[in-house]
């Protein structure tokens, strides 16, 4: 049995569809733009020390930059000379989940091994970084 | 005083798209869809407009352009999306519930 299409029935399904889509929509859209206002600040808010720390410059950039941490001072060459001392795949991760900040299943997919192997090695140069900077701090101690 | 009921007003085509324009709009006509986006212009300006407070204290209507040209993409990909099979699909199976239901 061939249906033929009522055409007034077709319009009116038409219809109703379009507007509920424009509804939805329109509800989207009002929920993205409050949860935009929700997490996005404005300048012309912002109290004069606020923007003062927003305009500030990066202190971490500069290369003699020296971190304390737990009472110890490590610089950053001595963290670069630690991380280059890495093997390679070592420094990949370390690399890949540090300063990138990508998660453990992009690396286990970009480096093609499974994600716990990522986790193990991520723990084993971290562990080797510790011993690494220990050592240094110990020569640094000596030195001074 | 005569009145029929809203829910008989059969063949009350006031407020749609014509039939051919839909179908052409449906396959992808550029000008079907200029049409279709002309038709629910004042819905999507209704549906876009936000109200700002001015120092008076009153409150003005604006449209937010950013909302309505969402909702006009959104129009365009959507009935591109609609399909008429579908809505037979629909018909078909309308019409034998009614035929049940007679029975």
């Amino acid at each position: 049995m061939k249906l033929e299409i009522d055409e007034l029935e077709l319009q009116q399904a038409f219809n109703s569809f379009c507007k509920k889509v424009l509804r939805n929509e329109a509800i989207n859209a009002q929920v993205a733009s409050q949860s935009r206002k929700n997490t996005i600040v404005n300048f012309s808010d912002l109290n004069i020390n606020e923007e003062m720390m927003a305009g500030a410059d990066d202190l971490s950039s500069g290369f003699e930059t020296e971190y304390s941490i737990q009472g110890r001072r490590i610089s950053n060459a001595q963290l670069i000379r630690a991380i280059n001392g890495l093997n390679e795949a070592h420094k990949r991760i370390i690399e890949l989940y540090y300063f990138y900040e990508i998660n453990d299943h992009l690396i286990s997919e970009l480096m093609q091994i499974p994600r716990s192997t990522v986790q193990s090695w991520r723990a084993k140069a971290l562990k080797l970084l510790r011993e690494d900077l220990e050592d240094c701090r110990d020569v640094c101690n000596t030195d001074i | 005083m005569y009145a029929t009921p809203i829910s008989k007003q059969r063949g009350h085509a006031i407020g749609l798209m014509p039939f051919n324009t839909i179908i052409s709009a449906i396959n992808g006509d550029c000008s079907a869809m200029d049409k279709v986006l002309e038709h629910y212009d004042n819905q999507m300006n209704y549906l876009s407009t936000c109200h700002i407070r001015s120092e008076e204290g009153f409150l003005i209507p604006i449209i937010n352009m950013e909302i309505k040209d969402r909702l006009q993409s959104k129009l365009v990909h959507a009935v591109t999306r609609f399909s008429v099979e579908r809505f037979k699909a629909f018909a078909q199976h309308k019409t034998t519930r009614n035929m049940l239901d007679q029975i």
